[in-house]
């Protein structure tokens, strides 16, 4: 059923390699996007805890704010929008940046910001799941507040959270689908240009949907692996990691065009 | 403040100095005027009934818990809302609570390094040396490697007093350290608690044990209502308490 795939495009190549281009602005957007939310993240959920009140507040700020917003919307918010904010030439040389780069780094912002308040909330858990005696055991021993944070509770916290960051990786890498809607030619993109081109829609979609699928096998595996080897000794053995699902906040319309 | 320009004061006696010390949660007073002074090398015991404020005092001495009135003097430092005289106070200030509190990611030798690599400066050959040497001390040194969670309450409490030796503090505190004990362990805490004393440690045990009371300590201070009732050496409080409450409480803990 999936003969079409390897038959010849318009422009010499096969639609695999159309599916196989996707699938790398795929990973690269989920890989790269990652990291930005994880640094990101860490930093803000960290910020949640402190007893500074102007730093509490501005990252509880961050996270009503990039949380609670339709990632579609703040798709939309980097690439329609900023570029009108700003001052006009500034805005202009935004918008005269060629693709696919043009779409690709407000698709990273989106991404990285709104996954690095989710990843922010559950920073913030993990250290409130910590017993108090451990900051209070630090202190005690002279770390001060930025060694104690250091050595002691992300370590810690991070580790207490590895299951549901689990969610956070396959949830970053299912929106980058969304990146279609500015023109990114992702996997999804690049199924529904295939379906368009050979009225193949199932084959398309089809392939796609196992791309995805097995993208997240391998994403659970790799976090299941990450949480063996921090599991700390003598402590409760690892546990099978299927957290609930993030809730998809992200509908497409079903008329939407595909801006290509 | 005047002294300091004099040069630096000479050591007071007192390695502890509470003064008219205030400490409230909320509207309850948990601290109300308490006065203590300890001298260099003395072993001094805290009891009484629980919410009598006993470990709200010793917390407060490494500022563990901020005071809200009154003056601590920790060997010559003041502790106020500097930080830099806070940390520097709690390198000096061992503190061994009662749920153990070590760090369950670090195995044992690396509970007891962090702290002289991190805030002492040493190297970890020499903060290694050092933690494998009083680890040994409190004779757990062949279980230096396991984790935390591998280790019994007894053990988990010893290397806790490792850990707070490793930074070479000239006082120690103990909050309740053998209360979240089972039976059999609370001897072996114990005994490397009385070690320490013999060896001239300068300590201040928030404890129910009347016999390691009774054996090192220079005096009994007992605590009620946030207020210290009544003091003395462990044989006459034991023997013959003065105040009524100390009687009732004594005659309640001694079966």
């Amino acid at each position: 059923m999936f003969e079409v795939l390897f038959e010849q495009t318009a422009d010499g190549q096969r639609y695999i390699d159309w599916l196989l281009s996707g699938l790398g602005w795929t990973l690269a957007l989920a890989f790269f996007g990652w990291w930005i939310a994880f640094a990101i993240g860490v930093v803000v959920g960290i910020g949640r805890t402190v007893q500074n009140r102007l730093v509490a507040a501005l990252a509880r700020l961050y996270v009503e704010i990039f949380r609670n917003i339709p990632v579609l919307v703040q798709m939309f918010l980097w690439y329609f929008v900023l570029p009108e904010i700003l001052p006009g030439s500034l805005g202009n040389a935004i918008k005269q940046i060629p693709p696919p780069w043009g779409s690709f780094v407000p698709a990273l912002l989106c991404l990285s910001l709104y996954t690095a308040a989710r990843i922010a909330e559950q920073v913030r858990a993990g250290i409130e799941a910590l017993p108090k005696g451990q900051a209070e055991a630090a202190n005690a021993l002279g770390l001060g507040g930025y060694l104690t944070y250091r050595y002691v509770i992300v370590p810690q916290a991070l580790r207490l959270i590895v299951p549901s960051l689990t969610s956070e990786v396959m949830g970053i890498y299912k929106n980058t689908s969304v990146a279609l809607t500015i023109g990114l030619m992702e996997l999804t993109a690049q199924a529904r240009q295939i379906s368009e081109a050979t009225f193949q829609t199932f084959t398309a979609f089809g392939a796609a949907t196992l791309i995805y699928l097995a993208l997240a096998l391998i994403a659970y595996q790799s976090m299941m692996l990450i949480d063996k080897a921090l599991h700390i000794p003598g402590s409760a053995p690892v546990k099978d990691i299927a957290g609930p699902e993030q809730p998809d906040d992200v509908q497409l319309p079903a008329t939407m065009e595909v801006v290509k | 403040m005047l002294q300091e320009s004099a040069g630096r004061p000479a050591p007071p006696s007192s390695i502890v100095v509470v003064e008219h010390l205030v400490k409230r949660f909320g509207r309850f007073a948990a601290l109300n005027d308490v006065n203590l002074e300890v001298a260099r090398g003395e072993k001094i015991v805290i009891c009484g009934p629980s919410g009598s404020g006993k470990s709200t005092l010793i917390r407060c001495i490494n500022h563990i818990e901020k005071h809200d009135g009154g003056r601590i003097v920790i060997d010559g430092i003041e502790l106020t809302d500097r930080m830099a005289d806070i940390n520097s106070v709690r390198c000096e200030v061992g503190m061994v609570f009662q749920s153990f509190n070590l760090f369950p990611h670090l195995s044992v030798v690396e509970n007891c390094m962090l702290a002289p690599i991190k805030v002492r400066g040493l190297s970890r050959l020499d903060a290694h040396d050092r933690a494998i040497g009083l680890l040994r001390k409190v004779r757990i040194h062949d279980q230096a490697n396991k984790y935390p969670a591998q280790l019994s309450g007894g053990q988990q409490q010893r290397v806790a007093i490792a850990r707070a030796l490793c930074m070479q503090p000239k006082i120690m505190l103990f909050d309740e350290p053998t209360s979240a004990l089972d039976p059999e362990m609370v001897k072996e805490v114990l005994e490397t608690m009385v070690e320490l004393a013999q060896e001239g440690m300068t300590m201040v045990c928030v404890t129910h044990e009347m016999g390691f009371a009774r054996e090192v300590a220079d005096r009994v201070i007992f605590m009620d209502g946030g207020s210290i009732v009544e003091e003395g050496d462990p044989d006459t409080f034991f023997r013959a308490p003065r105040t009524e409450r100390a009687k009732s409480f004594l005659s309640q803990i001694i079966h």
